[in-house]
């Protein structure tokens, strides 16, 4: 082969390398710039981790009118589901002009996704991130986990949904494919149900009866997921249910005139949050109002460890006397405050119940505390890193690492109603205006070289 | 690259020369007026079905004007002094492909007054705008690579024409075959279809693959041109 | 005299048609070559690959020492090449396309202005140059062509047909500029007008399906052709015929009406005729010697045999 010959080939397969690398490359990589306003084809981390929990064909279906945007835009994002993860396929299906699927998916309504994993169904109400993911999620999980929410203390209520309601929180239990149960141990014989995947008291106004704390206490220590969300507002005493696991209530009312929001320096913002504790991964700050403090226990048992997880800054103070004017006096207890604590008990539990290692097994222990309760209302789940806060803790109390802390996306208004009138000056601008100038410019050109070879 | 620029110079004066360059371009932004008209009928200011008619548009014109690439100019006997100048093969086809580019960045640039109507009338996002535009441009120059490998071989423009509509077709082909297949098969197939590639422009995202796809395009187009030159010595 | 491009065993195959084989010639420097040949010889195809428009498949061939096949660029950058068809962009001025292909053949961006004014006037182009090129006439475009080979001022020019469609005006000053050319330069020059080449060239390569038949200087070809003699006799023209065809150097002798057609060779030819005649009792009223050893003859001689 002569030189030259050899030169070509080299570089023919140097062509052919590089455009396989590269393309094997961009399709492992699957990055891309999202230049959309509001970015709703670039998928959420959270949802990324979603999918990769999908190891078999996944097969997504989504009954939509097909003439219209929205199938369109699910297309666009089932398309961006499947670039993550070649296992993912989709369909859009018109119910009207396909009646057979729509029948054969029993799917009445428009809208609906219907997920296919392993033999499984899950159903979404609408084609949009959040629910798609939702829906991957159960259809990965293979099944609904039950959270239980403490009422009968005052407790704002899931589905209030007005600035003091807790309505924000029911949907991200909801969206992470919770089911949500109200136990109230106020009535009847108070036990909490074992099958509940983590109990949550979302600000209790009134004390705990002692049976109620018995019962609680009872399931924390049988391997359960408890999250006390109280604050300086509470009439109860949350020591009884705190104290087990190394962390006590002060009570008091927080103040932090340096790191507070709106002029209000019991409107308290975290800024320190010194563990390493994944209840505080990706979480920057935190808006913690009305808040009272806790403290660690300085003597733990063993196998019982404490994250501080927030703590307020150097100049703060637990006010003792919140009624009279909020001044440090020597009856405040001097900041930093700890406000959040994350306790992890592990301890081995034998038949016998004397701890011995012999003949058990270990059970594990999670509690989250908070001293405000304020923070996870409708008004202030939304500010600085709260949703982020609580998605983390619920996480990491029902050890699932994927869930989704999306927010809702504001959609814009883009109707375009195509009136008679603005097809006509479509049609005239396009068609006949903007063809005509250049057509006319040729024409210009034409007679100017004309006019050149007159003079030639 | 001088060399090069030089041949897509020349190239492009001549098709403006022509009615051809002219006609084709006056064309193009007539018929994205009239998809324009079609594709609102959803009443929504979203340009997302426009550019998704238009890429197909994009094919025909790819093959129109690439058949003028070499085929044409063989036919009118100039393609001899130009292989007999001192220029390599790669330089005829990256110049060659300036200067189709030419025309394609003109006839693209004259539907500009589609969004801005658009946006005149109501509240478009304006990022697939961007994002659709900047497919338009990648998709043809990929197209017109294509195009100007079948032009390369063969002297006849319509044959150069059709073929190119032909190799198009075949890819898009290659999309629907793959959707009654499974496995790695599917996935290739998918892969080669220009149809999985552009769903990123219309939504208003920019994807690693689909832009290493049409970059490939347009790279074994050209090397094709230069094996074909070089095969017909 | 070195030679500035030299031709070594070419061939050059199309599937299993050989159109050229083992065509070895030089084209030395200060020198106008003819190329000549009937239709289909293969004097195109020859041009094609000495220029790189076609490879060879056998053979090479080096311009200014260098080989077209190492390196077609820069043995292309020595070639002025104007092809038969001597096509040119008709959508262009004159000048417009000569600085396209300045460009395109690297000419210095400095001396371009210079170059091309230069291939202007040697193409007899000077009042034409701002004319579109689609409004000349044949013989002017045929200009054009001839003007674009002499651009970039190259050791070598290859001009297939440089005069076909010229006015006889024109075929005189292109064949001035042929001559002026030549004396520095190596010129290959094909022409189907033999007068042409004889006046240009002082050798010829006469091909012929694809083969060399000869390379050789004009004047040795022509002395090697025959003499064509027409004779009236006032005896009987058969019997000059039965003298003369039995003589040396006589190929052929017929009647064609009172005249008998006498074809030799040899520079006596015509007085061995006149003597045997005469010798033979026969009265000879005319000789006329109507082709002496011509090209022409030389070279259908080739090619018919």
């Amino acid at each position: 082969m002569s030189r030259s010959r050899r030169r070509a080939v080299l570089i023919g397969l140097a062509i052919v390398v590089a455009v396989v690398v590269g393309n094997v490359v961009a399709y492992a990589h699957n990055a891309q710039a999202d230049l959309s306003a509001t970015h709703h084809f670039s998928l959420a981390p959270q949802t990324k981790g979603v999918l990769d929990q999908v190891k078999a064909p996944l097969k997504v279906t989504a009954f939509l009118n097909k003439a219209g945007a929205e199938a369109r835009d699910a297309r666009f994002l089932l398309a961006r589901y499947q670039e993550l993860n070649h296992h993912i396929s989709f369909s859009v299906i018109d119910p009207d002009a396909d009646p057979t699927a729509a029948r054969r998916f029993g799917i009445s309504q428009y809208s609906t996704v219907v997920v296919m994993y392993k033999g499984r169904r899950v159903e979404a109400p609408a084609v949009d991130e959040l629910d798609v993911s939702t829906a991957i999620l159960r259809a990965v999980r293979g099944g609904t986990k039950t959270v239980c929410v403490l009422a009968g203390h005052g407790e704002p209520a899931l589905d209030d949904q007005t600035g003091a309601g807790l309505s924000k929180v029911g949907d991200i239990l909801r969206h992470n494919a919770y089911d949500v149960r109200t136990v109230d141990l106020t009535v009847g014989q108070p036990a909490v149900p074992a099958d509940c995947a983590a109990l949550f008291d979302f600000g209790p106004r009134d004390p705990f009866g002692p049976q109620e704390v018995q019962a609680i206490n009872a399931y924390a220590k049988a391997a359960g997921r408890v999250m006390l969300v109280t604050s300086s507002l509470t009439r109860a005493d949350p020591n009884p249910l705190t104290v087990p696991w190394g962390v006590h209530f002060l009570g008091g009312l927080v103040v932090d005139p340096q790191r507070s929001e709106g002029g209000d320096p019991t409107n308290v913002v975290i800024e320190d949050l010194p563990s390493a504790s994944p209840v505080v991964d990706g979480v920057n700050r935190l808006q913690f109002p009305a808040s009272a403090g806790v403290a660690v226990d300085p003597g733990l048992r063993d196998g019982l460890t404490v994250e501080r997880l927030a703590v307020t800054s150097g100049a703060s103070w637990v006010e003792s006397n919140p009624d009279n004017e909020l001044q440090f006096d020597k009856n405040d207890l001097p900041g930093p405050v700890v406000v959040a604590t994350a306790s992890d008990d592990s301890h081995v539990d034998t038949p016998s119940g004397l701890g011995s290692a012999a003949g058990g097994h270990i059970v594990r222990t999670r509690v989250l505390i908070t001293a405000s309760d304020t923070w996870l209302t409708n008004d202030f789940l939304d500010r600085l890193s709260n949703r982020r806060f609580f998605v983390n803790g619920l996480a990491w109390l029902t050890q699932e690492e994927q869930l989704l802390a999306t927010t809702a996306q504001v959609s814009t208004d883009r109707s375009l109603p195509l009136t008679a009138e603005r097809q006509a000056r479509i049609l005239v601008i396009t068609v006949g205006l903007v063809p005509g100038l250049i057509i006319g410019a040729g024409l210009l050109a034409h007679f100017g070289w004309r006019r050149r070879r007159r003079r030639a | 690259m001088r060399q090069a620029l030089t041949i897509g110079a020349r190239d492009l004066r001549a098709t403006y020369v022509s009615a051809f360059g002219i006609g084709c371009t006056a064309a193009f932004a007539a018929l994205a007026g009239v998809l324009l008209v079609f594709d609102l009928r959803g009443n929504q200011a979203r340009l997302d079905l426009w550019f998704s008619s238009l890429f197909v548009a994009l094919g025909l014109l790819a093959a129109l004007l690439a058949q003028r690439a070499f085929a044409e100019e063989e036919r009118a006997g100039t393609l001899e002094l130009l292989l007999t100048s001192p220029v390599r093969f790669w330089q005829v086809a990256v110049g060659k492909l300036l200067g189709v580019c030419g025309v394609l960045l003109a006839a693209i640039a004259a539907t500009i007054v589609c969004p801005l109507l658009v946006s005149s009338m109501g509240n478009p996002d304006a990022g697939p705008i961007v994002t659709g535009y900047f497919g338009l441009l990648l998709v043809g120059v990929g197209f017109l690579s294509v195009g100007l490998a079948v032009s390369a071989a063969t002297p006849n423009p319509l044959v150069a024409a059709a073929g190119t509509a032909a190799v198009l077709v075949a890819l898009w082909l290659a999309g629907v075959l793959a959707g009654s297949l499974g496995g790695r098969l599917h996935a290739v197939l998918q892969y080669l279809s220009p149809t999985s590639h552009v769903t990123g422009f219309l939504r208003g995202t920019i994807a690693a693959t689909d832009v290493a796809y049409f970059l490939s395009m347009t790279l074994v187009g050209l090397a094709t041109v230069v094996v074909v030159l070089g095969a017909r010595r | 005299m070195t030679a500035g491009v030299q031709v070594i065993g070419v061939g050059r195959r199309f599937g299993s048609t050989e159109a050229i084989a083992d065509v070895t010639f030089d084209v030395e420097k200060g020198e106008v070559l003819g190329l000549l040949g009937p239709n289909g010889a293969g004097k195109t195809t020859t041009m094609r690959v000495m220029t790189g428009y076609l490879r060879a498949t056998a053979g090479r061939v080096l311009v200014d020492g260098v080989d077209m096949a190492i390196d077609p660029v820069g043995a292309r950058q020595h070639i002025g090449y104007m092809p038969e068809s001597a096509a040119v962009p008709r959508e262009m001025t004159v000048i417009a396309f000569l600085r396209y292909c300045a460009r395109l053949r690297r000419v210095a961006r400095g001396a371009r202005q210079k170059s091309v004014a230069a291939a202007l006037r040697q193409a007899g182009l000077g009042g034409m140059a701002d004319a579109p090129i689609g409004t000349l006439s044949k013989g002017y475009r045929q200009r054009v062509a001839l003007a674009q080979a002499l651009v970039h001022d190259p050791d070598v020019l290859v001009l297939d047909e440089p005069t076909a469609g010229l006015d006889p005006r024109q075929v005189a000053e292109t064949r001035d500029l042929i001559a002026k050319l030549g004396r520095t330069r190596s010129v290959l020059l094909s022409s189907h007008l033999l007068s042409e080449v004889a006046n240009l060239c002082r050798r010829v390569v006469v091909l012929d399906k694809g083969k060399v038949l000869a390379v050789s200087d004009v004047a040795t070809l022509t002395a090697a052709s025959s003499t064509r003699l027409e004779l009236r006799v006032s005896g009987d023209p058969a019997r000059v015929v039965q003298i003369v065809t039995a003589m040396a150097g006589v190929q052929d002798a017929t009647v064609r009406g009172d005249v008998v057609v006498v074809k030799g060779t040899g520079d006596d030819l015509g007085q061995r005729v006149a003597a045997a005649v005469v010798d033979a009792g026969i009265g000879l009223l005319e000789q006329r010697v109507t082709s002496s050893g011509t090209l022409e003859e030389a070279y259908l001689n080739l090619v018919r045999e």
